[in-house]
Formats: structure tokens, sequence, C-alpha cells
């Protein structure tokens, strides 16, 4: 399963980086959100693949079951998730108001307009 | 992009989101759920009124400003971070009032995710409507 | 309490300010008054950590390992300080400049979240939450430098937002393999989980040193990251820039300070190739101001030599000889102390000459000594301390770097950091004849000082008196950042000392 992951994991990066590499600012977001998802994806990984056992204390027991899967990469996924939502969220607006402002969505144009 | 069906749905659906969020924000505590995906949840809600009804719509629905809705979650989020400051304890330590049986268990924790709850839909519906406007 | 007192007022005072966010004047007024608040609070956990050690404080009263710890030692302490006194003189300085519409904008609530983020980058006691705070900072900062919407402003902040934002999946990744690794993210515990590792498998420690390093390195504006900076920090107000070339870069510099002269244990390869790096940064900032001719461009490019200068003491960790090693490590956080003040006083200076001549392009500048004989000897104060001319705090900080780059022996090092001063101070004194000196090519409409408000004459001649203060009496900063390196190399070294900095002082919630 590991295998599985780690690539996937470099999947999501081989492509975040392709699309940052076009010319179009809206590829460079969607590349850039395939990137923190590939990112995300790691932590989650690292904290080790086990199913069916959370670190949920049942009622009456006294600890979570043996060989718990470890609750720390979640909650920092968790974290990491909602940061990059937020983030998302307003480099999507920003391209907006680029794209509008600008009257076009390559970055190279976007110097020439300036300069 | 609107349907008359999707129009028809909408209004009993946002409605079933709507309180559907707020169960998942009154389970958090000990159970999966909370304030950020009680908001969320919500936010999908408003969303689904935005495509069917337009942002004006949306914005008329609401009523509140966005950074309103932000901002007295945030002020939430900072009164449950205080009060265990004033009564003698560490930031944001938690402090239980009472229990209503069957709905939640009062105190700071529950005004901390109600907080929660507001700057993420208030957020949210910020994005969208900047998103959705012409 | 002491410890979360710098993140709780600023998160105060942007929660009123976004209340009562259409009120201009109320604004403004809360704005100002909860930044001024902030440095008797960040001078009182100064004198607690100076006084009582480092203050280690856990959220919510869980217990160690499970609560997120919050902890200040000597170097998080001085650097809160002078992040208050700065967002305290760029409040001031926002009053007299940022016009109202992006007041009503929620400009203060923003910049109070900035200066959260950064106290709180400073003052964590975990990797992960470093991470956080990062990125409080940085949603504040993007808000902040696209708001307005000018053409320039946009194509700045997009590349300003794209290129953090690598920075910051670099970084999780880095925590995410630090975490499988350490299977911990707490500071006061990764030093001796890192060192046995480090013992068994080296390449393993090496591959994440150099993780985190590009992470912070791009933010820090290193060579050959660092081309965000000169093409977004002249686009916002003089007011959002001096506050972000003042603290934004340093907080990638406290990273670097706290995860290699601490965290990390001292590895060759990573080190030397910081150290090659940082003389990188030091010419090409200076290298690339040459071809400049607007001042804040110019100024952009001397924050990137200037970090050269502070990461050679991170890189200098590497050497052998503890003495040097500590010696580095206090240069570095002098260096970083002036470099905030400093530099944030030229972009209040560069901002003031734009109000005066409309312009702060070079070739439509001139005579503005004779018109503003103040502002003018407001420019020459932190000019000639970034140059590091004596009796100037820049004077003491380099004098600290060089002796401390000698002594570990690269004389190489030692030249490209004269080379690097000299063209700072051939810049300096291009700015001088072109702006202050020389007759403007065009009959220009210059006004005079008199035109300058006391809103942004008042933080200048703050940030001047400290730097003359920090020139004249060096010792007692000095002294501080001593102990300051003292405290991070040992939490790093496995020994006696180690048992106190790991636990530091548990403060009780009764403060």
């Amino acid at each position: 399963m590991f295998f599985v992951f780690a690539v996937a994991v470099g999947v999501l990066f081989a492509a975040g980086v392709f699309l940052m590499l076009r010319p179009s600012v809206i590829r460079l977001v969607i590349g850039l959100v395939l990137m923190s998802h590939g990112a995300n994806l790691l932590i989650f990984v690292a904290g080790g693949l086990r199913r069916g056992t959370p670190a949920i204390v049942a009622d009456g027991a006294l600890s979570p079951p043996a060989g718990y899967a470890d609750p720390i990469p979640q909650a920092l996924v968790l974290t990491a998730i909602v940061i990059g939502f937020a983030v998302v969220a307003f480099a999507a607006v920003l391209v907006k108001r680029v794209c509008r402002v600008m009257g076009t969505d390559e970055l190279d144009r976007m110097r020439e307009e300036v300069a | 992009m609107s349907s008359i069906i999707l129009r028809a749905t909408a209004r009993p659906l946002v409605a079933i989101l709507a309180i559907i969020s707020i169960f998942v924000l009154l389970r958090g505590h000990d159970a999966p759920g909370g304030g950020f995906i009680g908001g969320l949840l919500l936010t999908g809600g408003l969303a689904l009124h935005l495509v069917a009804f337009g942002s004006r719509a949306t914005a008329r629905a609401v009523r509140l400003e966005p950074l309103s809705i932000t901002a007295g979650g945030l002020l939430m989020v900072v009164i449950a971070a205080v009060v265990p400051l004033v009564q003698g304890d560490e930031l944001l330590q938690a402090q239980w009032w009472f229990a209503i049986p069957h709905v939640a268990k009062v105190g700071t924790v529950l005004i901390f995710d109600i907080g929660v709850y507001l700057v993420v839909v208030g957020t949210a519906l910020l994005i969208l409507l900047t998103l959705a406007e012409e | 309490m002491a410890v979360v007192l710098p993140i709780v007022l600023p998160l105060i005072t942007a929660t009123i300010g976004l209340l009562v966010r259409r009120r201009v004047r109320v604004q403004r007024a809360i704005g100002v008054g909860g930044a001024l608040a902030l440095v008797p609070v960040a001078l009182w956990l100064l004198f607690r950590v100076l006084h009582s050690g480092p203050q280690t404080v856990h959220m919510g009263g869980w217990p160690p390992g499970f609560a997120i710890a919050f902890t200040a030692d000597v170097l998080s302490a001085l650097l809160v300080a002078v992040t208050a006194v700065v967002a305290a003189c760029g409040a001031v300085y926002s009053m007299g400049q940022i016009d109202s519409r992006r007041i009503a904008f929620s400009y203060f609530p923003l910049f109070h979240i900035l200066v959260m983020g950064v106290c709180g980058a400073f003052l964590t006691g975990d990797v992960f939450n470093l991470f956080v705070w990062f990125e409080v900072m940085l949603i504040a900062s993007f808000v902040l430098l696209a708001m307005g919407g000018e053409r320039l402003q946009m194509a700045g902040a997009i590349k300003y937002v794209a290129i953090n934002l690598i920075s910051s999946a670099v970084f999780l990744v880095a925590v995410g393999i630090l975490y499988a690794v350490c299977h911990s993210l707490s500071m006061a515990e990764l030093p001796a989980r890192l060192a046995i590792i480090a013992d068994s498998n080296p390449s393993l420690v090496v591959a994440m040193a150099a993780l985190f390093a590009v992470s912070f390195a791009i933010k820090a504006g290193l060579f050959p990251v660092f081309s965000w900076l000169p093409a977004s920090y002249h686009t916002p107000p003089a007011a959002v820039a001096a506050v972000f070339a003042g603290l934004l870069t340093k907080v990638g510099v406290y990273a670097f300070l706290r995860m290699f002269a601490s965290v990390f244990p001292p590895l060759d390869p990573v080190f030397a190739a910081i150290l090659v790096v940082a003389g990188a940064t030091m010419l090409a900032g200076v290298l690339g101001a040459v071809g400049q001719g607007d001042v804040r461009r110019i100024l952009g490019f001397h924050i990137i030599s200037q970090i050269g200068y502070i990461v050679l003491g991170v890189g200098l960790v590497g050497a052998a000889d503890p003495q040097v090693r500590q010696f580095a490590v206090t240069a570095a956080v002098f260096y970083t102390i002036h470099h905030i003040l400093v530099k944030t006083n030229l972009y209040f200076v560069a901002g003031a000459i734009e109000t005066l001549a409309g312009t702060g392009r070079l070739t439509r500048l001139g005579r503005l000594a004779q018109h503003a004989p103040l502002l003018a000897v407001l420019f020459l104060i932190p000019a000639l301390s970034l140059a590091g001319i004596p009796p100037l705090s820049g004077f003491w900080a380099k004098l600290a770097t060089l002796k401390a780059v000698l002594a570990a022996g690269y004389p190489l090092l030692a030249a490209a950091a004269l080379v690097a001063g000299l063209l700072t101070l051939v810049s300096m004194m291009k700015i001088w004849n072109s702006a202050f000196w020389q007759a403007p090519p065009a009959p220009a409409r210059i006004r005079g000082t008199a035109r300058l408000s006391p809103k942004l004459i008042g933080p200048m001649v703050v940030l001047a008196a400290l730097t003359v203060f920090i020139g004249l009496f060096p010792g007692l900063l000095f002294a501080w950042a001593e102990q300051a390196a003292v405290e991070l190399i040992s939490a790093g070294m496995p020994g006696p000392l180690d048992a106190n900095m790991a636990s530091g002082t548990t403060e009780g919630g009764v403060m």
C-alpha cells in the first residue's frame, strides 16, 4: 500500500509542477492546489496506514484499541487542509481580479503590460 | 445554469442543510462534527442557493454582511480564549458550565465552536460572493 | 500569560477593528492603540524572560506532550519586542499614509493579524505550528499586498503568492517526513531525537534539513530564490512595504536560526551549503541593486543582501569550535534586530520621499536635502547604518559577523562580505546623490518637510534614535544576543543544560 501512496504523492507533485510551468495563471493556481494536496497526502501517509483502528477510546474502556492509528498526522492534515482551503480561495479571487484588470491570464503578457 | 427544478428544490434543501449543520455543530465536542464542518455544510447550502437564485439574492437572503459574520465569530473565539485566562486557567482551557441533555454541553468550548462556525460561514460566503459577482 | 499575550492582543485588536470596520476614524484609533499597547506587553515578556529564564505555556491546560506549546526564550522575546516596536511605528505611519478607502477595507485588522502571525511564529514551540503561524502571516500579507488593486500591485502579488505557496508545500512535506521519522514535532524534544537518527542515518537528516532549508530560503529571500521580493515589495503603500521589509523575511531568518542553530545537529553538507548560499545572497543582492533606478527597488535588493549576512551566522553553526559557533549565532541575532529597525526605517523614508516628490524614481528626484533637511538626516542615519559606518548599529553587526567568519577560517567569505558592504555604501550614496543632493533634471515640484505630517516623521525619528542608541551602546543588545545564542545552542546539545531547556519554566496561569 505504501508504494501506491508514494506514487500518488509523486504524481500529484509532478502534475502540480507541470501546471505551474504553464504560462496561464489559472493553471498556476490549479498546480498549487495539486501540490498542496500532495503534501497533505504525504503527511497522512507519514502517520502509517492502518485500517479500522481509530484512536477513539470506546465506552467503558480506558485506552484506545491496541495498534491504533496515530491521530496526530490526521490532526495536522486537517489543519493543513483548512489553511490550504483559505489560501486557495484567496488565490482564486486574486486570479479573477488579475484577469479582469489585466485582460489576460498569461503571466508573460502581464509583464509587458506593466513595463 | 438555473432550472425550475433546481429553484423549486433549492429552498427546502437549504433549510435541511442549515438544520443538519447546526446538528453537526452541536454534537461536535465528543463525536465527529464541530464548528468547521458545520460551517462548511451551511456554506454548501448557501452555494446551492447562489447557483439557483444568483449572488444578489443570496446576499439579500443572508441579510448580514459576510465580514460582519466573520467578525462576530472571531469575537466569540476571543471570548472563549480569554475567559479561562480571567478565571486563572490557561489560554483556551475548557470551562464547562452546564449540560442540556441530548443537545449539548455548554461551556467555552461550545462558544469557540460556534465562533468557528460563524467565521467559516462568513469567510466562505465572502469568497463565494466575490467569485460569483459580475 | 506573558507568553501568549503578544498573540492574543493583536487578535483582540483585529476583532474589534473588524466589528467597526466602516468607521474610519474609530478604525485608526483602535489600530494604532492596539499596536501601541503591544509594546509594553512585549517588553514585559522580554523582562520576564531575561530575569526568570525561558517561559513555556501549554495551551488549554493540557499536559505537556498533548498541548500546543508556546515557548519564549531570549531570542523569541527579543524579536517579539522588536516586532512590537516596528508594529507601533508602522501603525502610526499608516495613520498618516493609508487612504480611507483601504482603511474601510479592513486595513488595520489585517495589519494586526499579520503582527499576530509574526509573534506566533516567534513564540511557538512546535514545528507544525511554525507552519500555521507562517500561513496566518502570509494570508494577511497576501491581502495587504493586493489591496487597492492597482495593476502593478496585481502582478507583484501573483508572484508573491505563488512562490510562497510553493515554499509552504515544501515546508509541509518536510514536517511530514520529520514526524514520520521522529514521532515528535516539539522543538524541545526534536534535538535529542534527531541527534540519535543522525548517528544511524545521516543522509535522512540531511534530506530533511535540505527541505526545511529550501522552504525557509524562499521565505527569507535567499539566493537563488529571492526574485519574488524585488518584484513585489515596491508595489504596496510604503507603510505596508516597510512592515513587510522589516518583519516578513526575518521570520524566515528566525526559522533558520531556530531549526539550524538548535534543532538540527550540525551536519557538514547542510551548513557548507548554507554558507555558500549566504555568500551568494550577499553579492546577488548588492549587484541586483546596482541596475535599479527606483528608491524602493534598490532597498528591496538590499534586504536580500543583508539577509545573506545574517544567514552567514547560521551557516557558521557548522563550525567545529564551540566558541566560534556561539559568536556566529550571537552576531546573527544582533544583525537581525539591527536590520529589522534599519530596513523598516529606510522604507518609511522612501515613502516620505514619494509623498514629497510624487515618485520614487531617482531620475526625477533631486535637491531633497535643501527642501527637506530633516528627511535628509533621517535618511542618512539608517542608510549609513545599513552600510556599516561607525558608530551606528550596522557597524557592530557587520563587525561581529566578520569576526565570526574570520575566526571560522573563511577569508573568501569575509572578502565577499566586505565587498557587499562597500557596494551597499555605494548604493546608499547613489540614492543620496540623486534624490537629496543633485539638482533634479527637470524643475520638479517638490514639497518641503513641513508638508510631512508628524505621523510620518515620528516613527522615523523613533527608529533612527534606536539605531543610534544601539550604535552608541552596543553592549546591552550584544549581551542579550549572546544569551539568546547560548540558549539556542545549548538546547541542541545534550548536556547538563539540556534538561533545563527542554522542560523550561512552566508558567502557572496565575499571572
